[in-house]
């Protein structure tokens, strides 16, 4: 599993490379929770392109990531997820909760 | 049961009563001879006492005829001369035992004139001399005409002379020529003769026996007979001169008297029977003779005096015993009850120490006897019962722990034993059941089985010995089976493994008889080892057989020992049959064994029975057989059924209690995926599932995180669906039965909870939850 997190005009943009299954998503909290800290980032984007894989503790990663964005009158945008990311998300009900940009 | 409640009261009745028989026996004889010593005694002191009587009487007479016979001389040369024969006479008188004397002349022949001269004393003891008168014949009286007759002395009957009782002694007088002249002669009183008796022994002395003796004669009555029988002296006052023997005896009316008076006047033999009765009083006769005047003394002695002698005797004797016996009685008692009291303050401690107390001091008695000797033994014997005791508490303390422990070594030693029957579940192509029944707590025989990688891994065994030893050995063998089967090697390599850690780990030459085995769930194909067992039974397709199979020997016996294993092929359908010796080698009452032929009978009867009534069936024919002979071994049966197959994947995998493990299992389902020809995207959904369901017993199922490696993940799939069974032994939790998240909420109001298992719910086509052995399991299936 890979985070790389940058800031893009005011917005972060964190692109997740692997699988966030349970034994990799400690490591991917690790990288992203310390942006929960600072209010001013307001507006994330989760490149999804390389995310092959995610299981429901993967899924607790977004569900941190939206409250923050909702809380600093942000907006969390999930873009380019695999059909296997989709899918899971479609079971679990997040497809409704999350924008979710192709 | 004796009377006597006491030893002392049994001693001294005994004791006494064998003096006391000891004591009639001797008083009885002592009594005897006294009677025989009085007698005797008596019969010598009275004669002594006549004798001396008679002694007495004699002496005096002899000086009476002395005296005549001095003058006989002096008067034959004076006749004629009167006052020279009156000078005789007076001389005579000189002799007080003399009370007169005369000389009587025969009368002339041609004139017949007499002469008497006579002198005798007066009262004033004055010399009185007298002619008697010319017409007094005396010449006609017995004294002169015995004398004349015989020539010789005579002495008369007793007579009176007119004032006075008196014999006379009459002594002839001859001239030169022989010509008898006449008699001199001399008159004793017999008062005088009654005085020499009364004067006689006895009664001077007074020694002891002396007082005896006066008292013995105090009322005999001596009296003294005439040659003609008349009393010279009289026995009692009754008689006089006058009267003989048998006037006496006529007059007492006593015939013994006048019986023993002729013996003794006629002189005849001593009578036998010297007792006579007089007056009603008894007594017993002694007499003695005066030969020169044929005179007899005699003494009457009552008897009941010499009665009361004996009586006294008795008496004293009596006395004598009694006291004896009561001291004896007294000392008896006061030593056995001394000896004892021991005993009693014995009986006390021992008591105690009957109760327990094995501290108490047992009385010192204070002598060297046996009541010390055996209170010294006790005294040793109570020291070794306390050390016994104590020996035996510490013994039982520590069998008791033994026990404990062996108890706790059967029950791990069970667990150490698969016992979930029909096992292992949901392997469909499987059917296994066991059963051992050690002969003590715990045994040497062993099975054991797990399903690892598609593969059946089954070992039975047999450790030599029985109990603790072979049960460790057996506990060593099963967890090295068990390490060795995760290194996949085959039946002979194990063996051989098996053989060599036995040899270098065992230094007591135990070994061990197994058969380890193989089977290929996917093809049936079956390995097997047999290092030294008895041959399992194979039923197969309609038939079955012992399997010879190759001989190895047992393990535990040759270093390095290279053990050989048969290939045999299972069809669907097959069992086998594994069991130890303790089956075959069972005996019944009369010692003849169970053995291979009637087991084989007894698998016929049952083919077609299912394979856990079939096992318990031959345990209770084996059980009826056997009866009540105690069991000698240990029985172990294992039969495996195998079902066949049409499995394309079939794995068993364990997975620990970390997440990390999620990512192997991930891994092993896509490489299974790539031979089911399974998408990626339904092969991702599966690991997500599975995923799901692993996280969910790692994070949740145990308390306090307990490291444990007993989770597991069976993957099967027949080709046209997929089924993964999770079992752990953790708390019970049944995920079918959680509460759904309600996924229609919005982001506020949702959590990650319940997502695993609402993603497993949405993945699976079904799934199923059951809690079977204290585990979970979670079985879940999805067409491919």
């Amino acid at each position: 599993m890979k985070t790389e997190i940058t800031n893009c005009e005011g917005r972060i943009v964190i692109a997740l490379d692997g699988k966030l299954d349970t034994p990799s998503t400690p490591e991917a909290e690790a990288a992203i929770f310390p942006l929960m800290d600072d209010a001013t980032i307001r507006d994330i984007l989760v490149d999804c392109s390389r995310l092959t894989y995610i299981s429901s503790s993967g899924l607790r990663v977004f569900i941190v990531l939206q409250k923050h964005c909702i809380k600093n009158g942000g907006t969390l945008v999930l873009a380019h997820l695999t059909p296997t990311v989709q899918s899971v998300f479609d079971m679990t009900g997040f497809s409704s909760i999350f924008t979710i940009e192709p | 049961m004796s009377r006597f409640k006491s030893i002392s009261s049994r001693l001294n009745f005994y004791v006494t009563l064998s003096v006391l028989t000891m004591f009639a026996v001797i008083v009885g004889s002592l009594l005897f001879l006294q009677y025989i010593l009085i007698a005797f005694l008596l019969q010598m002191t009275t004669s002594w006492h006549v004798d001396s009587l008679a002694s007495t009487v004699e002496t005096r007479l002899a000086e009476v005829q002395s005296t005549i016979w001095a003058h006989d001389i002096k008067v034959t040369g004076s006749i004629g001369s009167p006052k020279a024969l009156s000078g005789i006479l007076e001389d005579m008188l000189y002799n007080e035992n003399i009370y007169g004397c005369g000389i009587a002349m025969k009368p002339d022949s041609l004139t017949g004139a007499r002469y008497l001269l006579y002198a005798h004393r007066d009262e004033a003891n004055k010399v009185v001399l007298e002619q008697r008168p010319a017409d007094y014949a005396y010449e006609e009286r017995n004294y002169f005409v015995e004398a004349q007759a015989q020539n010789a002395d005579y002495w008369s009957d007793p007579y009176n002379d007119g004032t006075k009782g008196m014999c006379t002694f009459s002594h002839p007088l001859f001239d030169h020529c022989g010509e008898f002249l006449g008699v001199l002669c001399a008159d004793v009183l017999l008062d005088s003769i009654t005085g020499y008796v009364n004067s006689g022994p006895g009664t001077s002395n007074s020694t002891i026996v002396a007082d005896v003796v006066n008292k013995l004669f105090e009322g005999a009555m001596p009296f003294v007979l005439s040659s003609g029988g008349y009393f010279i002296m009289p026995p009692d006052s009754t008689v006089d001169y006058r009267d003989t023997y048998v006037t006496y005896a006529m007059r007492h009316g006593t015939p013994d008297f006048k019986r023993l008076g002729y013996i003794m006047v006629k002189r005849q033999e001593s009578p036998d029977n010297s007792i006579l009765e007089i007056d009603q009083r008894k007594y017993q006769l002694s007499y003695s003779y005066i030969t020169k005047v044929g005179w007899t003394v005699a003494v009457l002695y009552p008897t009941d005096l010499v009665n009361g002698l004996e009586v006294l005797f008795d008496l004293i004797i009596l006395a004598l015993v009694i006291i004896s016996l009561v001291i004896l009685a007294l000392v008896l008692n006061f030593v056995v009850k001394k000896s004892t009291l021991s005993l009693k303050r014995f009986v006390a401690a021992t008591q105690a120490i009957a109760k327990g107390d094995f501290d108490v001091a047992l009385p010192d008695t204070g002598h060297h006897d046996e009541v010390q000797a055996l209170r010294d033994s006790f005294d040793e014997m109570r020291v070794s019962l306390k050390d016994y005791v104590s020996r035996l508490k510490e013994t039982t303390a520590q069998n008791e722990r033994l026990e404990q422990e062996l108890n706790i070594a059967s029950q791990i030693q069970g667990a150490m034993l698969p016992k979930v029957f029909p096992c292992p579940p949901d392997v469909p192509e499987l059917s296994i059941y066991a059963y051992l029944k050690p002969a003590r707590e715990i045994g040497g025989d062993l099975y054991d089985f797990f399903i690892r990688g598609g593969h059946l891994h089954f070992i039975i065994g047999d450790v030599s010995g029985k109990g603790m030893p072979s049960a460790m050995i057996m506990a060593v063998i099963n967890s090295m089976f068990r390490a060795l089967q995760r290194r996949d090697m085959g039946p002979e390599r194990s063996m051989k493994a098996l053989n060599n850690m036995l040899l270098e780990r065992n230094s007591t030459d135990m070994f061990a008889t197994l058969i380890v085995g193989d089977l290929d769930l996917a093809t049936g194909n079956l390995s097997l080892c047999n290092a030294g067992h008895n041959p399992p039974i194979l039923m197969q397709n309609g038939g079955q057989q012992y399997l010879r199979l190759q001989k190895n020997i047992p393990i535990g016996v040759f270093q390095n020992y290279h053990y050989q294993a048969d290939n045999l092929h299972l069809d669907a359908g097959a069992r086998l049959l594994l069991y130890t010796d303790g089956v075959t080698e069972a005996i019944d009452e009369e010692g003849t064994m169970w053995g291979e032929e009637r087991l084989m009978a007894c698998t016929l009867r049952n083919s077609g029975i299912e394979i856990e009534p079939y096992v318990k069936n031959i345990v209770n024919s084996l059980n009826a057989f056997t009866a009540d002979v105690p069991q000698r071994d240990d029985i172990t049966l294992m039969m495996v059924e195998y079902h066949g197959t049409q499995n394309v994947v079939s794995r068993e995998l364990h997975f620990a209690n970390d997440t990390k493990e999620v990512e192997r299992i991930a891994a092993i389902i896509e490489e299974l995926c790539g031979h089911l020809n399974i998408g990626p995207a339904v092969c991702a959904q599966l690991q997500l599932a599975v995923e799901e369901a692993m996280v969910n017993i790692i994070s949740y199922a145990y308390e306090n995180g307990r490291a444990c490696i007993d989770n597991l993940l069976q993957i099967t799939s027949d080709g046209t669906s997929i089924t993964f069974i999770l079992s752990d032994s953790g708390k019970p939790f049944d995920p079918t039965k959680a509460p759904l998240p309600d996924t229609t909420l919005g982001i506020e109001q949702r959590g990650v909870g319940g997502l695993g298992i609402l993603l497993v719910n949405k993945i699976m086509d079904q799934v199923t939850y059951k809690r079977h052995n204290n585990r979970n399991i979670l079985t879940m299936r999805k067409q491919i």
